[in-house]
């Protein structure tokens, strides 16, 4: 009796305490503090900045995007793709090349990553000790040493080995030169009707994908399989290239030249020594070919080979994770091996492996921002270095290097939930 | 039953009375021959039809070929890191010793090994930095006891520890005697200099004259040897996460003589992120307000060890001349030794008291109190001698300090021993909340003496002379402001020595090589996992301002690259500050580092949350607990628990990304190695690939150790939960 | 008292910021905290690098430690910052350091945008290449095509681009963060020539395998007039750096040298007396005792001295001084000071 008094009497007393004791008038208080704290905490930041810049004079805004840029860069996708010339490329411009280089060596990395890593993880398992045993060394020692280290590693090995740039080195027939400056490919050419040839290779895919759901179809009816992959890839191959020869071949490789330090130029002068060597195809200089800088293939190859040491272990424990009752249970059908791998076992061990790989495509594209150290001219390097030198404006700068970063982040991220949801659905 | 069976296998002659022998396995599937044939042959051997023939075909060639790629490139390593390496440089040749004939050396043009001599000359650099020589034995102090606390918490848990203990000892004696080794040009020992008791630090003679790598390796394996059972590991733990950092940090620093703002806060960041750990480990053992509470304790003890050094010598003398307390002449300046003592004492009587107090539950209350009042009376000790030291008013001091500890002391023992039956019958009479009240009461008034102590010292010293309107003057107030300097406040300062604390600031870009690295990634990791705790609850919050603040965060900073922090760090920083704001650098690269992982962390930590099954926090909550209680005692440490692997892993990243810092010109280990590439004396082709093996080898001997130890103990906890 | 630093920490943490403002009297800073804060680079042999004891040498350091020397004098009172260039004008300006003497080059955008000052110029520098002699290039005009390292963070890439566009020249840029990346590339082979401030030609090619083998080319593309930096509007300030470095000038012009200092105090010559502060209140003007330029000469050495024992010709860098814009203007030079007078 007494109590129901108290405790009338406290509500009686007023909402005041009872607001007090309510767990949502608390969660909201505690959130407009924190809220206030934190716009607080920015605004301050935001004075001081303002602040300091007015006391610097220095100027603000995204004006100098505009403004052409004065320095060289070297020659990459970015350069091939945007216009790099100096004196004509906009600071945009730089911005841009910075972002392509950033997603070539990426996605590049990514792919080669995830094959090598699939392979040493699938190693990682084998009966064979030999294959064990080195999968095992690579991962431990790959994932252990600071990748920076083996950045630097990798590139100064590369330019230490390769050959010198006046030496003639080719590989394949003569199809392909490397030395210190490159590796100088062939560039292809195209010629009047080569547009059909992708519009045939554009029908083909689109006649093969509406087979396969036709022959899916039939699978699930009749049961009755059908070799969807190598028609499939018989299709893609032989349609292009039928019309390809039928359009009277309108494409040509083109080579990369090799001069001499003593052969003459059109212009009657000696190359000499400095552009003895495979001439090399720029933003200013219209060569043949194709070429890949060393400073791409040391970043590529450092990423790749240390991103797939953490696959390969996602692998490795993306296998193990499925049960051993279902090989046995596939076993039992009279499954295969291999089909007993494909069709049981890969479908159920991606569901592990898919949400950490995501992780590890993230941090390949973020460690790429490490090419700073070997002149590979990603946004860090190029935009965040160079062009940050020269007009000096951190924030905005700065500001846009994490955006391209965060957008790339959210991006892969939104594409391997998407996927990562469709694999769910198959698996159920 | 037996016995019918035995009968009817004698009435039916074809029923075996005796189990058939066991026959040893065929040798093809037992012994080397089966290990041989299931790990290797089978793979390559089957031929039996179309398709195996042809993955057996392939897994040969595979594996010839990454036989013969693995044998190459494991021995070149070795041939280049061991035989045609250079060990000694007898005759102080520098770069001729391992140069090629070309470039003025003994060796052959096509000779390709390391250069041993050249670490050997740069080891202090790669290990230190520029720290000035004379103070080296701080950095090795704390590596040295940095090293004994881990190990002392891993022994009981190291997988053949035995071995391993055998193996550390041995390397550190063979290090020992190594470093002794006089080379015969000019008796200088490897891995040193001579020893010059001139430039030496009291200790140096221990450390500077032998590698302090010897010492650690020793003392863990000794340790590894030791430690068959965790002994006061508690009590280790407690103190490596709360007194280590601050040692740390004191010594590092070096402290500041001046007692400069950014000193104190400083230390205060450190000590309280201590506590946040502490306060971790409780959750994940002990209680944690007690918990609390003893660092409190240890910090106050531990600050009150650094106060007594570096406070002056003298008082004030106000402008009439009413106080002056040294006008007496009687500063009485106590010889070093007799000072260190006290405070000697002091540290061991917190010590015990604090084991007395962690100890299990087999110490009873009157044993407790038993060994803790000849504790108390060396803390009090200790604060006489401090007192004497300053001479001001000795009684006074020696009064305040008594009653201070008592308060302390008590309150401790009070809250300890609360949830004890001992407690419940001492307080008996008593109403829980009231005997609760009057420890929390006694411990405010025990924190504001120790704080108010000067002012209560001056409080009984003027009104016993009857000038109490003295005391309460500004003036006076304000002459124990650190702000108000003495002459503004109208007293006169004095000249005021302060020569008592013994250790030379060290300024931090004098820090670099291994140091640095550490010192970076252990506070990445002592910042990020309170922070990370933090942000992790935060995500999971039901309110949703908290969430998505905690979201943005932790993702924006898993978004972007480090090196693009680091950049912000140190360029953009300084902008975000009111101007004039000095920043050190490597504090700038700490605020960094330390956000970047604490979002990383806060993944992991919410991964370990996720795990948690829904019932658990039903069941917290059908019991009453309040949201802090229901973390704290029921999901963290289930929580916490199960994401240890994780956290090691981002930890062993943390360790890895610190090389980064380089490129904001911080000198790491990579870094001084780097930097040690630019000396022409020992400029020649080799040494580049020497220091980036060593610093390769040195990274993976931490990863890789740290990766193997959490292996282990992810497999001790999933055996755990087998059972 | 042991308070004083409790109430200083906690009203310290208040105040959550480790700050300590740079005010508008620099000088009145520097004599509190008892040294001068000087920006120097992370290590440019012959500028500003330090041994392996922690010591720190080089032209630029010297000049600090003279400023040392005339506002205390001791040339010891002074601490080093490493700075990357990158850095070095937001430590300045934020009050890190109080001078910058580290190899910047004085341009009007950092002269009337940054809010600095430059006190002077201490060493003429200017841009150069560097390529191996193998390949039998004697000029900068035979390098179409080439291959070039440098490293980013100044102005080198700019002007490197603007030579080549001048001359209608193809090359390729290959940009490295740090020097010393630059060295090894250089040095494997990756390119053919090496461009940076000849001053630092000359020091980053001891780092290479085989520094006889490698030719500095005779164009000079840039003007680089290197020298100590101060923050904008504090005259007092501003006018002891320019002054101590006019200083140490005047003196080599007049044969002062750290060895005859104290003898010249009583020569004759009216200009040495004023210099050495015998004659006049020339310190005092500037907020300095008057044997300030005593001090700075006597510890320090004059112009001449610093830059022999630096980057002069018995010094690994060899950059000969007779004949080049270094050298006094009496010796037909660009090394000149305003008179003390």
């Amino acid at each position: 009796m007494t109590s129901t008094t108290a405790s009338e009497q406290s509500e009686d007393s007023g909402g005041l305490t009872s607001l007090l004791y309510d767990p949502k008038a608390r969660g909201l208080v505690f959130q407009v503090l924190l809220l206030a704290a934190v716009v607080a905490f920015f605004a301050w930041i935001l004075d001081n900045t303002i602040t300091n810049l007015a006391d610097a004079e220095k100027r603000s805004g995204f004006g100098f995007l505009g403004e052409t840029s004065g320095f060289r860069m070297l020659t990459t996708l970015g350069t091939f793709m945007v216009e790099s010339r100096a004196g004509v490329a906009t600071y945009l411009d730089v911005f841009w090349i910075g972002v392509i280089n950033t997603l070539a060596v990426s996605v590049i990395g990514i792919i080669a990553a995830t094959l090598l890593g699939f392979i040493i993880g699938i190693f990682r398992l084998s009966t064979n000790v030999v294959l064990r045993g080195f999968a095992t060394a690579y991962v431990e020692l790959l994932r252990n040493i600071p990748l920076l280290l083996q950045i630097f590693f990798w590139y100064f090995l590369l330019i230490e080995l390769l050959p010198g740039k006046r030496e003639r080195v080719q590989l394949a027939g003569d199809v392909f030169g490397i030395n210190k400056f490159g590796l100088f490919g062939p560039y292809p050419q195209f010629f009047e009707g080569f547009g059909t040839v992708v519009w045939a290779f554009i029908g083909t895919a689109l006649l093969v994908w509406a087979l396969s759901w036709a022959m899916k179809k039939r699978q699930e009816a009749t049961g009755r399989p059908f070799p969807m992959f190598w028609v499939g890839l018989a299709l893609l191959v032989a349609i292009p290239l039928a019309t390809f020869y039928a359009m009277g071949a309108p494409m040509e490789w083109e080579f990369a030249n090799f001069r001499a330090a003593d052969d003459l130029m059109p212009d009657g002068r000696k190359v000499g020594p400095i552009r003895a060597g495979f001439e090399t195809p720029s933003a200013g200089n219209p060569a043949p070919g194709i070429v890949i800088k060393p400073e791409f293939i040391a970043l590529w190859l450092a990423l790749s080979l240390y991103t797939a040491s953490f696959i390969a272990e996602i692998v490795r424990a993306g296998i193990l994770a499925v049960p051993g009752g279902q090989t046995e249970a596939a076993k039992a059908l009279g499954i295969s091996p291999t089909v007993t791998l494909r069709k049981v076992i890969i479908p159920q061990a991606m569901r592990v492996i898919i949400p950490p790989l995501t992780s590890q495509f993230l941090n390949l594209t973020k460690n790429s921002s490490l090419a700073v150290a070997i002149a590979y001219p990603d946004i860090v390097s190029v935009f965040a270095g160079t062009a940050l030198n020269q007009v000096g404006q951190e924030i905005e700068m700065i500001f846009m290097m994490m955006m391209v970063y965060l957008l790339i982040s959210l991006g892969t991220a939104a594409f391997m939930n998407w996927f990562n949801d469709r694999m769910m659905l198959v698996e159920r | 039953m037996s016995e019918t069976h035995a009968e009817l296998a004698n009435q039916i002659g074809y029923v075996r009375t005796e189990d058939a022998p066991l026959l040893s396995p065929p040798a093809s599937e037992a012994g080397f021959q089966g290990w041989l044939r299931q790990n290797f042959l089978n793979s390559i051997t089957d031929y039996s039809s179309i398709g195996a023939a042809i993955s057996s075909l392939l897994m040969l060639i595979l594996t010839v070929a990454v036989l013969y790629f693995g044998v190459t490139v494991g021995w070149s390593l070795i041939s280049f890191a061991l035989i045609e390496a250079v060990w000694t440089d007898p005759e102080g040749l520098k770069r001729e010793v391992c140069a090629t004939i070309a470039q003025g050396g003994p060796h052959p043009q096509d000779w390709f090994g390391a250069c041993w001599p050249y670490v050997d000359a740069k080891w202090k650099a790669f290990t230190y930095g520029r720290y000035p020589e004379s103070e080296l034995w701080r950095p090795d102090l704390v590596f040295l006891v940095g090293s004994v606390g881990i190990a002392w918490l891993v022994s009981d848990s190291v997988p053949r520890r035995w071995l391993w203990g055998a193996l550390l000892i041995v390397a550190g004696v063979v290090l020992f005697w190594w470093s002794t080794q006089p080379i015969e040009n000019d008796g200088v020992a490897l891995f040193n200099d001579v020893y010059d008791p001139e430039m030496a630090s009291p200790m140096g003679y221990f450390f500077d004259y032998t590698p302090i790598g010897a010492w650690i390796l020793v003392a863990v394996g000794a340790l590894f040897l030791l430690l068959a059972k965790p002994v006061g590991r508690k009590l280790v733990a407690v103190l490596m996460l709360t007194v280590f950092p601050v040692f740390a940090y004191l010594l590092l620093t070096g402290g500041d003589a001046e007692g400069s703002v950014g000193f104190w806060i400083g230390l205060g960041v450190v000590a309280a992120f201590g506590l946040g750990l502490w306060l971790i480990a409780s959750v994940l053992g002990a209680n944690a307000f007690s918990a609390l509470l003893l660092s409190l304790v240890i910090i106050a003890a531990i600050a009150y060890f650094v106060w007594s050094f570096i406070e002056p010598t003298t008082g004030y003398a106000f402008a009439d001349g009413s106080l002056t307390r040294e006008g007496e002449g009687s500063v009485i300046r106590l010889p070093l030794p007799v000072a260190l003592l006290g405070k000697i004492s002091a540290g061991i009587g917190a010590l015990v008291i604090l084991y007395v107090m962690t100890a299990g539950r087999a110490i009873n209350l009157i044993v407790r109190i038993m060994i803790a009042i000849p504790a108390l009376v060396m803390i009090a000790g200790a604060y006489g001698s401090g007192a004497l030291e300053t001479a001001s008013l000795p009684v006074g001091w020696l009064i305040f300090a008594l009653l201070l500890v008592v308060l302390i002391g008590f309150a401790l023992m009070a809250l300890n021993g609360m949830n004890r039956p001992e407690w419940h019958e001492a307080i008996a009479g008593f109403s829980k909340s009231i005997g609760k009240t009057i420890v929390i009461l006694a411990l405010i008034v025990g924190v504001v003496a120790f704080i108010g102590g000067p002012w209560l010292v001056d409080l009984i010293e003027l009104t016993s002379a009857g000038r109490l309107d003295q005391f309460l003057s500004p003036e006076h107030l304000a002459a124990h402001s650190h702000l108000a300097d003495g002459a503004e406040a109208g007293v006169a300062p004095l000249d005021i020595p302060r020569a008592v604390w013994p250790l030379p600031e060290v300024e931090t870009n004098l820090w670099g090589g291994l140091l640095v690295t550490l010192v970076v990634a252990i506070a990445g990791i002592v910042v990020s996992l309170p922070l990370g705790i933090l942000l992790a609850l935060g995500r999971r919050s039901t309110l949703p301002a908290v969430r998505i603040l905690s979201t943005v965060f932790i993702e924006f900073w898993r978004g972007v690259p480090l090196i693009t922090v680091l950049f912000m760090a140190s360029v953009m920083l300084p902008l975000f500050l009111p101007e004039g704001t000095e920043f050190n650098k490597l504090l700038r690269a700490l605020i960094g580092v330390a956000l970047f992982a604490s979002a990383y962390m806060a993944e992991v930590v919410r991964g370990g949350l996720q795990a948690i099954s829904k019932g658990q926090y039903e069941g917290a909550d059908s019991l009453g607990l309040g949201y802090a209680q229901k973390m704290r005692l029921i999901v963290m440490p289930q929580a916490l628990t199960l994401v240890i692997p994780g956290i090691v892993n981002t930890f062993i990243g943390l360790f890895k990304d610190t090389v980064l810092v380089l490129i904001i010109g911080l000198f790491d280990l990579l870094g001084m190695v780097q930097n040690s590439f630019s000396d022409s004396s020992w400029a020649v082709p080799v040494t580049n690939p020497t220091g980036y093996l060593l610093t390769a080898a040195i990274f993976f001997i931490f990863c890789f150790g740290m990766s193997r130890y959490s292996m282990f103990m992810e497999r001790r906890l999933r055996r755990g939960h087998a059972r | 008292m042991k308070l004083r630093y409790a109430l200083g920490a906690l009203t310290a943490i208040g105040m959550a910021a480790g700050a300590s403002a740079a005010s508008a009297d620099t000088l009145e800073d520097i004599k509190a905290k008892g040294s001068i804060q000087c920006g120097v680079s992370q290590g440019l042999p012959g500028f500003s690098s330090q041994d392996d004891a922690g010591n720190w040498t080089g032209i630029d350091v010297d000049f600090c430690r003279g400023v040392a020397a005339a506002v205390f004098g001791d040339a010891d009172a002074v601490k080093f910052t490493p700075l990357s260039a990158k850095e070095r004008f937001t430590a300045l300006s934020s009050g890190e350091v109080d001078i910058l003497s580290r190899n910047t080059t004085w341009t009007m955008t950092r002269d009337t945008q940054l809010g600095l000052n430059f006190a002077g110029v201490n060493y003429y520098d200017g841009q150069g290449m560097m390529v191996p002699s193998e390949l039998g290039v004697t000029s900068a005009t035979e390098l179409d095509g080439a291959s070039i390292c440098t490293n980013t963070g100044t102005t080198t890439e700019l002007n490197i681009t603007d030579y080549f566009r001048a001359n209608n020249m193809s090359f390729e840029l290959v940009a490295f963060e740090k020097a010393d990346e630059v060295v090894a590339a250089y040095d494997s082979g990756r390119c053919q020539v090496y461009t940076t401030d000849r001053s630092g030609l000359a020091a980053q090619r001891l780092k290479l395998a085989d520094p006889e083998a490698h030719t500095v080319l005779p164009e000079v593309i840039s003007k680089e007039p290197l020298g100590p930096v101060v923050r904008q509007g504090d005259d007092t300030w501003f006018n002891i750096v320019k002054w101590t470095l006019n200083a140490m000038i005047n003196a080599e012009e007049l044969g002062v040298t750290s060895a005859n200092a104290a003898e010249m105090a009583d020569s004759d010559n009216p200009n040495i007396k004023r210099l050495l502060g015998t004659e006049g209140t020339f310190g005092e003007q500037l907020g300095l005792p008057n044997d300030w330029a005593m001090q700075v000469i006597s510890q320090v050495g004059n112009y001449g001295e610093s830059y022999e024992a630096n980057v002069g010709a018995n010094t690994p860098l060899k950059l000969a001084r007779e004949g080049s814009v270094n050298a006094l203007w009496t010796n037909g030079g660009l090394i000149y000071a305003p008179p003390i007078r």
